[in-house]
């Protein structure tokens, strides 16, 4: 469970790092995001519990490593990861196109829930133009990075079901 | 369920409060003790992959610069084509407008009546020194009208069609012009030679030719008015015993590049 969990926690740091050191300064006025694709991977596979912590650590990394206001991907993030762990006996994970549509699907909902807190706590005026504009942007290049993440997360997940065989009885595990 | 839900709230609500009690601070952020660890951890990550992407990103900038060189430069190639042939265009302009000016103050000095004509066509031989030229009798232009340049006298017309005439050159073997010495005002009779400088004859020994003296147009053929410069005096030949004393001329004209002459239509020898 540790070596889970302190792999999950690497990759969504990383995935932070990444985000705001490389992809963010991409010339696209809108940049992928691959914490959240983590955090949907993780959801859609492993529920609600697992969604939810996804989601509140990568927002918290979000948050801490990009500079806005603590909170507010936190609280976006978790929400998200949350959605997806409670879509997740809904959908069926081996559409090939599940994770593209996920990523679809969950950008909008990040997009709308980040507005809606930013409106309501008053941190920033929101640029509606350049916010629709940057989500849209974002939501396709989400959805063509969501396969290969959503493979990543998998490999990470059979790298620690490997050394924890027999724990993991009672998740979803894909082969 | 239910429970898993209400634990998702709780988590929500505390970081909604986090999100408002930040959103009350005067700078809206602080991470805390925990944020601050994880902050001096991932920090020099993040330094070294924002390294790693500026060289990336200088390193394509300097590929995509190379490739914005090439297409710059086969566009400064063709500029310097398209200037370098403008620049020749223009440098031909500017030497035919002097050539023209010269013919144009030339036509100013000589009497009658004087007609440009452009030099199109040249015999290619080496024997005869022959041009052909643009005017013909439909110009006015008739057979042995004479024929110069802005520098000096070129030759006469030799044959005359409608549109265009053939202009025999003072070089040519088959040309004898009656001159002057300038200086000395003897009359003397200039050859050609066929091979661009002309013969100087009948000149008499008496008296010294000096190298460089010019030669004139006598006007007593009945070809030429009298005064065109025809050329001067490049070498003088001496030979023992002989009666007269001859000498090399350089013409006035330059036969070997003319392109505009002017032919004098009425010009009254005797004016």
């Amino acid at each position: 469970m540790l070596l889970r969990v302190a792999l999950l926690f690497a990759v969504l740091a990383s995935a932070a790092v990444v985000d705001t050191a490389w992809l963010s300064r991409l010339p696209l006025y809108g940049a992928p995001d691959i914490l959240l694709l983590a955090v949907l991977s993780v959801g859609l596979r492993r529920g609600l519990d697992a969604g939810t912590l996804m989601g509140g650590v990568a927002g918290y990394l979000r948050d801490l490593i990009g500079g806005s206001p603590m909170g507010l991907h936190t609280l976006s993030y978790l929400l998200v990861g949350a959605a997806a762990g409670a879509a997740s006996p809904l959908v069926d994970l081996h559409q090939r196109a599940m994770p593209a549509a996920a990523a679809l699907v969950g950008t909008a909902l990040l997009a709308v829930l980040i507005a809606g807190a930013v409106l309501v706590t008053g941190v920033a005026p929101v640029r509606w133009p350049v916010f629709l504009y940057a989500a849209a942007v974002a939501a396709i290049l989400n959805a063509l990075l969501a396969g290969p993440v959503d493979r990543l997360m998998r490999w990470i997940d059979r790298l620690a079901q490997r050394r924890y065989e027999g724990r993991m009885i009672g998740h979803r595990v894909p082969r | 369920m239910k429970r898993r839900l209400a634990a998702v709230g709780i988590l929500a609500v505390a970081a909604f409060a986090l999100l408002t009690s930040q959103a009350r601070l005067p700078e809206r952020r602080t991470v805390g003790p925990i944020g601050g660890q994880i902050l001096s951890v991932l920090g020099p990550v993040q330094v070294a992959l924002a390294r790693a992407g500026d060289s990336v990103a200088r390193i394509w900038r300097l590929y995509a610069e190379i490739g914005q060189l090439r297409v710059e430069n086969r566009r400064l190639r063709e500029d310097v084509e398209r200037l370098s042939e403008e620049v020749t265009r223009l440098r031909e302009q500017a030497q035919a407008t002097q050539r023209l000016e010269r013919l144009l103050a030339f036509r100013q000095q000589t009497p009658g009546r004087a007609i440009g004509a452009r030099v199109i066509g040249r015999d290619s031989s080496q024997w005869f020194s022959v041009i052909t030229v643009d005017r013909g009798s439909r110009d006015g232009v008739r057979r042995n009208a004479p024929v110069v340049s802005g520098e000096g006298l070129v030759g006469r017309v030799l044959t005359v069609t409608p549109t265009t005439a053939q202009v025999l050159l003072i070089a040519d073997p088959r040309s004898a012009i009656g001159v002057v010495l300038q200086q000395s005002r003897e009359a003397v009779v200039v050859e050609g030679t066929g091979t661009g400088e002309l013969r100087l004859k009948y000149a008499s020994r008496s008296r010294e030719i000096a190298r460089g003296e010019l030669l004139v147009t006598s006007g007593m053929a009945g070809v030429f008015p009298r005064g065109l410069p025809v050329g001067s005096i490049a070498a003088v030949v001496r030979e023992q015993g002989a009666v007269y004393q001859e000498a090399t001329v350089r013409p006035a004209a330059n036969l070997n590049h003319l392109e505009e002459v002017l032919i004098l239509i009425d010009a009254r020898p005797d004016r």
